[in-house]
């Protein structure tokens, strides 16, 4: 990195700078460690980066893109602001959109944007009205039940100039064909339709959650892909989500190597039934947490696009540079915001957003600061909305793309979290592969691990937490969150009751069985390259048939149950 | 004390595990979902198979709104985000020795 001259210089320059700091500080190292526990020097000097190749640094828009995956970012486009949102019946969280879009909520280039995520009921394949959706319908999510639902959300919108994200978790395909089946009647044809179906039937590996049997779940994450890269160019199939393995406590190596080992095993998948890596690949994309650890957080996402591009042009020989180029959305992290004290969370998240932001996301969420008592109320998800246009418009922080680069520190520590996570991959591999470490429950056991040492920490004071553990005031400040409407579970439910009575039952159960046909080839067989699971749920919609009860056929084929 | 981590879909499920356990307490953890149907229904299940003596606590996420429910439906105390291990164990504890000798 550095030429014999400077070195030199430098190198005195550190001796000095040791012997000052013994005269002036003796008997201290004032040696640290990163929230996972990397051990950090009070401070880093050329030498550090000698043996960095520049050209693993590279420019922005450059292999393996640690700067950036285009040359200049944030003055072309500006990261979006990507905050999730969705509650109780549809029209509601119409209400929120219509709002936050009022309020500059936008996309890339001006387009509509929106983060919908819906409920515990839809997300795990329940309709309104049966037993198991009793008390969970809209909450943490929108109530989708039926194919009407999409109007109720979408009416008199440009589908073809919006981008939505449509989270409906392990049921997104049903998500997926309802917006579809949509489209199609407002004339928009798939095509033409761009958004994120989340695709993560895997994070049962990582969190507690009802899942789909674990070879089910990679199975399934194969049929939408195959079927979006052959229908919907515009349209992101896979959220490679590292926000599940951070959020249960897992560190920035995990939660590349975690993630990115979920892609590789779906990868491969797709590669035996002749899909071509450079076709699919374009269309994942990440979501990542940002913490408190400032630097920590801004280093992964640099050493997660090195991980990304390097895997996939040396494992899977892609030359497309759009399947190298990782598209990251930051989270700011739930688990950090307290319930004590709640308003110290607007400046957590705003210094974890600004963190994103140093480190090249593409699009950020910033929760409510009401995060740790309920879903954002309307003035959370404002001031949430404000805090990005803020250091937007007011930082000039997107004046100059990655201006980090070249940092002592920030260089040291993207090559220290990047070599980590091949350890880890490496690891993985030796172990099988995914589906093997997930069945063995490997990750459950590493993340339970990292999160009690830090509940540890917390526990004994070591790990401050304001608010919580020190700085604790009898005075409270009084925050209301959200509240659901109360009338939302027996509309919802009377509405799945009205819908299936109106309809022509015997196509729709006819529909359903052919679905259960297809599926159980699927299941059995596995997935092949002229058979399209999503044409059959397509098909289910267009006559009728509720999220629960084709959520119902593909759980009772694949198998799906409390996480495995 | 012994623990026993299980997962549920239904209210039925927890009391079958805990039947099929015996356990002294259920403690039932929330996140996203509002704990008052689930613990209504749980408490009415607990009181249908002569568990009154099985202490039902919850954690988590709890709207402040819901606390006097839970406690007017049968349920222990709450603990919200923050709560500190050692409080968790010494109140279950001492509840579990009341409960066993009244």
């Amino acid at each position: 990195m550095f030429d014999k001259e400077t070195t030199e210089k430098n190198k005195k320059a550190l001796e000095q700078w040791q012997k000052d700091c013994s005269e002036k500080y003796p008997g201290r190292d004032f040696k640290a460690s990163t929230e996972s526990g990397t051990a950090i020097k009070p401070i880093y000097t050329p030498e550090d980066i000698q043996d960095i190749p520049i050209d693993e640094i590279a420019m922005p828009g450059q292999y393996p893109y640690t700067r950036g995956i285009y040359p200049v970012h944030y003055q072309f486009q500006p990261w979006i602001i990507q905050n999730e949102h969705g509650y109780d019946l549809p029209e509601h969280t119409r209400e929120r959109m219509d709002l936050l879009a009022k309020e500059g909520l936008e996309g890339y280039f001006g387009m509509t944007t929106f983060n919908l995520i819906c409920d515990s009921a839809s997300k795990a394949g329940f309709d309104p009205g049966e037993p198991e959706a009793e008390g969970i319908v809209g909450y943490g999510g929108i109530s989708l039940g039926t194919i009407e639902d999409m109007d109720r959300l979408f009416h008199d919108m440009a589908l073809d100039r919006t981008s939505v994200v449509l989270n409906v978790s392990d049921m997104s395909m049903i998500g997926l064909a309802m917006y579809i089946v949509y489209a199609e009647r407002q004339g928009i044809p798939k095509q033409k339709l761009r958004g994120n179906t989340v695709n993560y039937q895997y994070r049962g590996a990582f969190m507690d959650s009802a899942t789909f049997v674990p070879q089910s779940a990679l199975k399934l994450m194969v049929e939408l892909i195959k079927y979006c890269t052959k229908h919907m160019p515009q349209w992101n199939t896979t959220n490679i989500c590292g926000y599940f393995v951070e959020e249960t406590g897992g560190t920035p190596a995990q939660e590349i190597a975690f993630t990115i080992a979920v892609s590789i095993a779906v990868t491969e998948m797709c590669l035996e039934i002749g899909l071509n890596p450079d076709d699919f690949l374009p269309r994942f994309s990440f979501q990542i947490g940002q913490r408190n650890d400032f630097f920590e957080c801004i280093t992964k996402l640099r050493a997660l696009r090195k991980v990304w591009a390097k895997v996939n042009r040396e494992r899977f020989g892609c030359r497309n540079p759009r399947s190298l180029q990782a598209r990251v959305h930051v989270q700011t992290a739930g688990s950090t915001l307290t319930a004590q004290q709640p308003l110290n969370n607007i400046v957590r998240f705003t210094l974890q957003a600004l963190g994103a932001v140093l480190g090249g996301a593409n699009a950020i969420q910033t929760n409510g600061y009401d995060e740790a008592l309920s879903i954002p109320s309307g003035n959370a998800a404002i001031l949430s909305l404000r805090t990005q246009q803020i250091i937007r418009h007011e930082t000039n922080l997107t004046s100059v793309s990655d201006p980090l680069a070249g940092s002592y520190y920030v260089e040291w520590l993207t090559k220290r979290i990047e070599e980590e996570s091949f350890e880890l991959l490496d690891q993985i591999e030796r172990m099988g592969g995914f589906l093997k470490c997930w069945e063995k429950g490997w990750f459950r056991a590493e993340l339970e691990r990292v999160a009690y040492r830090w509940q540890e920490k917390v526990n004994c004071g070591e790990s401050v937490i304001v608010g919580v553990n020190k700085y604790t005031s009898s005075e409270v400040v009084k925050v209301r969150g959200f509240q659901h409407d109360p009338t939302t579970e027996k509309i919802a439910a009377e509405r799945v009751r009205q819908f299936k009575q109106k309809r022509d039952g015997a196509k729709t159960a006819a529909t359903l069985a052919e679905l259960s046909r297809v599926a159980r080839i699927i299941d059995q067989e596995g997935n092949k390259s002229d058979l399209m699971l999503m044409d059959t749920i397509i098909e289910a919609v267009r006559c009728n048939a509720t999220l629960g009860e084709i959520a119902g056929v593909i759980k009772e084929v694949f198998g799906w149950g409390n996480a495995y | 004390m012994e623990v026993i981590y299980t997962k549920y879909l239904r209210p039925e499920d927890i009391i079958a595990s805990a039947m099929e356990e015996d356990v002294d307490v259920i403690g039932i953890s929330f996140y996203t979902t509002s704990p008052r149907v689930v613990i209504e229904k749980v408490m009415t299940l607990v009181n249908e198979n002569n568990m009154e003596k099985t202490l039902v606590t919850v954690g988590g996420i709890i709207p402040e709104d819901d606390i006097p429910k839970l406690i007017e439906a049968g349920a222990g105390q709450a603990f919200g985000p923050g709560s500190l291990p050692e409080d968790i164990i010494k109140y279950i504890q001492a509840e579990v020795k009341t409960r066993k000798h009244p």
